[in-house]
């Protein structure tokens, strides 16, 4: 069944055409992975998808439903979840807080429900054990700002994690890793997908990292420049020449 | 007829406004501080500017020293209020900022007294009719003729200056200025003084205007000043100069036509709700 | 004894009306200094029922009611505006409120109103119904700040945007907050107007809505106990002070600028860090 569909999306900043009328659609239980070289807009679309930014023309449906006017926070209600390029853990929580606020979303769906509930320890305690799956479980009592930036990208993960989502949006969750951390939160990744894990989730990931996303993902969506260049089976789209050619520019063609 | 007075009695304000509310602008757009305590240089400016008058019996040179004094003031309250501050939140700054002005007030009212100070012989009072019908003092005259002089000058300064060029830099992007070699804190200095100059020249007209300066003078231009560096859009120049013309005609139609419903000041802040609602980033956003 | 009871319900009122203001500033970091308004609308609400026979206890419902229907309003329209735009919006509110006040001749106009009747069993009657308001706030913001509210709150004050990646529908909460504070100032404003007896419009302007915000910043943004003390001190200092009669603003402004110039962080950051030195200092060496 289709989860997400992204229809005819543009996006203009200005002069610069970010988002160029792509349309792209996204199964459940599908892990799809998003590359393109800097500046494709990939960002964009993903701003898109969760409502940071409306779109000049298109439309995004997401479970049946056409999203494209509804806040972020509805749409991460409906059951998206975002861990972001840039970083932005709340400064004045410490990591196992700001997990535990996306663990415990759902209680503050209203604020009357949200006022009339106490008591954080099942949430800290789930916190804990999401730090531990993405590897920064010893940092848990550390503040964001002591932290070096492998650590942040992690908790957008593990914050993203925590909602429970049905569509998982990842915009570069190995940068800031090394080899081996890379080599396991990819891993960790392919894990939450598919029809055994919880609810037949799937993940859209961006990522520079070519490798680990060839490696995972068995399908890949390729943008250039705001638009879409490829989109099919990972070993298609890893052998086209058009791939060469959007990322080495001129010297390849 | 009605019309046309109103416009040009709203113009003259808003040229105050303008004075008042630039030095405002010139610090928030450097600094992002709400600077409050902007009144009491106002205050202080118009002070100034009577006692001097009124010992030497030259406007002019009262003007001149109202200015020089309290621009260098001006200075220190940046050196010794903000600077330690620059690195906390800017509520603390803008709370910081009313405790000084409030103080301040209360400074005027021991050193100078509680009654006020008028000029024993106030100058430019004479009539002129500028247009068939329509009489303005010479002093009102003066104001307008000040205000297009000094934002002229402040004009000039920052488009074809170094230390103007300078000055852009800064607000543009500090730590780059500051890659570029250029002095930020001389920038900041230069901009406190020059903010606090144009406070004090408006605080003498207003003081001629009125023949009357007392203590509690800049609580209102204090509040209607900020009112204006918002409506201008936080920073931008010329914003400011749209948004002070723009409060003074509404006000002098204001008083007049809903004046039963509203007071003044309440006229100004309904026009600052109205229009942040349509536009929250103010008339001309900064860019 | 008279003036003990006077004392401290000048103070019980005031460390309600900051208490209020640190839901919204405090707790959801929505900074406004239109604060004294909502405490204006409740005094006014509170003395025209009392005068037309209510009794003070049930009329302070009524000026809740008011307070914070205003305040729902208010909330809406600064849900377009964020920070310095936000301060100076709420800034405007206290302006209208006195500018329309000054207006209406049905709330006294530029007189305001006299002859306010006395709370029932008279001062002590007051002061205790002060106290059970106080406490009651002080009981209401303990569990804002335990519940799932109060960490939502948390992370609006910290950052609206992660907020709202977080599924926090912001501008709801934003609007509780409102209401729930304008709504206290509500209550503070209605024992105010039957503790002085006799309100103008000059009596809610914006150097009242600014000193509630300092008492909010000196007590230490967001900490109940700290806002409750610094409201509480600043308050009665005025009458301290009256022994520097003259001087007393001059005092109360200069404080106000240290105390932001040296523990910009409050009273509650300072007893932070002079708690651990303690703990430094008592650290095995
Ligand atoms: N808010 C914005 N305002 C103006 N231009 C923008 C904005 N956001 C993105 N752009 C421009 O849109 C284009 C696409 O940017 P985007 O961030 O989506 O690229 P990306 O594919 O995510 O790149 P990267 O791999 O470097 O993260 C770029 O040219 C960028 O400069
Ligand atoms: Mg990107």
């Amino acid at each position: 069944m289709t989860l997400l569909a992204i229809e005819h999306v543009t996006m203009r900043f200005g002069g610069v055409t970010a988002v160029d009328n792509v349309s792209l659609e996204m199964a459940e239980g599908q892990l799809l992975g998003f590359i393109g070289p800097n500046g494709a807009g990939k960002t964009t679309l993903m701003r898109i998808i969760t409502g940071v930014l409306r779109p000049q023309q298109g439309r995004v449906v997401f479970r049946g439903e056409d999203v494209t006017r509804w806040p972020i926070d509805r749409r991460i209600r409906a059951g998206m979840g975002l861990a972001q390029q840039i970083v932005r853990p709340l400064k004045s929580l410490n990591l196992t807080d700001n997990v535990a606020l996306a663990v415990g979303s759902h209680r503050m769906a209203s604020p009357l429900a949200a006022l009339l509930h106490t008591g954080r320890s099942a949430e800290r305690a789930r916190a804990r054990e999401l730090l531990d799956l993405v590897g920064i479980g010893e940092a848990a009592q550390a503040m964001p700002g002591e932290l070096p930036l492998g650590y942040l990208k992690r908790l957008e993960v593990a914050r993203a994690l925590a909602l429970e989502p049905k569509l998982l949006l990842l915009d570069e969750p190995l940068a800031g890793l090394n080899q081996a951390e890379a080599r396991a939160m990819a891993d960790l990744i392919a894990s939450l997908v598919g029809p055994e894990a919880s609810g037949g989730r799937s993940v859209l990931l961006i990522e520079h990292n070519i490798r680990e996303v060839a490696r995972i993902c068995p399908e890949i969506y390729v943008q250039d420049n705001g638009r879409r260049l490829l989109q099919g089976p990972t070993s298609q789209v890893m052998a086209s020449p058009e791939l060469r050619r959007a990322y080495l520019g001129g010297e390849a063609a | 007829m009605l019309f046309l007075d109103l416009t040009v009695q709203g113009l003259v304000q808003g040229a105050i406004y303008a004075l008042i509310a630039l030095g405002l602008t010139l610090v928030y757009g450097l600094l992002r501080i709400l600077h409050v305590a902007h009144a009491a240089l106002f205050t202080l400016g118009a002070y100034l500017g009577v006692i001097v008058t009124n010992q030497t019996g030259s406007f002019a040179l009262a003007l001149a020293v109202a200015m020089v004094v309290v621009g260098v003031i001006g200075v220190g309250v940046y050196r010794f209020a903000y600077k330690p501050l620059l690195d906390q939140p800017p509520l603390v700054a803008l709370i910081a900022s009313i405790g000084l002005f409030i103080a301040s007030e209360e400074i005027f009212r021991l050193v100078f007294g509680p009654y006020g100070l008028s000029f024993t012989d106030p100058p430019l009072q004479t009539q002129v009719e500028i247009l068939p019908g329509i009489f303005l003092s010479h002093a009102r005259l003066m104001v307008v003729g000040i205000a297009v002089v000094f934002l002229g000058l402040l004009g000039w300064l920052s488009a074809s200056t170094r230390t103007g060029i300078a000055w852009r830099a800064t607000v543009a992007d500090p730590d780059m200025a500051r890659s570029f070699g250029i002095d930020v804190e001389r920038v900041r200095y230069l901009n406190f003084f020059i903010g606090s100059a144009l406070a004090a020249a408006a605080g003498v007209m207003v003081a001629l205007l009125n023949n009357l300066v007392e203590p509690t003078m800049g609580a209102v231009p204090a509040y209607k000043a900020l009112a204006i560096i918002v409506l201008g859009g936080l920073g931008s120049v010329r914003g400011t100069l749209v948004a002070s013309l723009a409060l003074g005609v509404i006000e002098a139609f204001g008083t007049i036509y809903i004046g039963h419903l509203l007071d003044r000041d309440a006229i100004a802040f309904a026009f600052l709700i109205i229009v942040l609602m349509v536009r929250p980033q103010g008339i001309l956003a900064r860019g | 004894m008279a003036y003990e009871i006077v004392l401290l319900t000048t103070m019980s009122i005031a460390i309600l009306f900051a208490l209020s203001l640190n839901v919204i500033t405090g707790f959801c970091g929505q900074v406004s200094l239109g604060h004294a308004a909502f405490f204006g609308i409740g005094a006014y609400t509170a003395a025209l029922l009392t005068k037309a026979g209510v009794p003070l206890a049930l009329a302070l419902l009524p000026a809740a009611a008011m307070a914070g229907a205003v305040g729902l309003l208010v909330g809406m329209a600064s849900l377009r505006v964020r920070h310095d735009f936000l301060a100076i919006t709420t800034m405007g509110v206290t302006f209208l409120f006195v500018g329309f006040v000054r207006k209406q001749d049905a709330l006294g106009g530029e007189v305001g109103i006299s002859g306010i009747p006395q709370a029932a069993f008279g001062r002590p009657g007051l002061l205790l119904l002060a106290i059970v308001c106080t406490v009651l706030f002080v009981l209401v913001a303990l569990h804002i700040r335990r519940s799932w509210m109060g960490f939502a709150f948390d992370s609006i004050a910290d950052d609206e945007d992660t907020a709202r990646i977080l599924g926090i529908d912001v501008k709801r909460f934003k609007l509780w907050a409102f209401v729930i504070g304008t709504a206290g100032a509500g209550v503070a404003g209605g024992l105010y107007a039957h503790h002085i007896r006799f309100i103008g419009p000059d009596s809610f302007g914006f150097v009242e809505s600014v000193t509630v915000l300092a008492m909010v910043i000196i007590g230490g943004i967001g900490s109940i106990w700290g806002v409750a003390l610094a409201a509480g001190l600043l308050s009665v200092m005025p009458l301290w002070f009256q022994f520097v009669d003259d001087y007393k603003l001059l005092l109360y402004g200069l404080l106000i600028f240290a105390a932001m110039r040296f523990a910009p962080d409050g009273i509650a950051g300072l007893a932070r860090r002079i708690a651990a030195r303690i703990a430094l200092w008592r650290l095995p060496r």
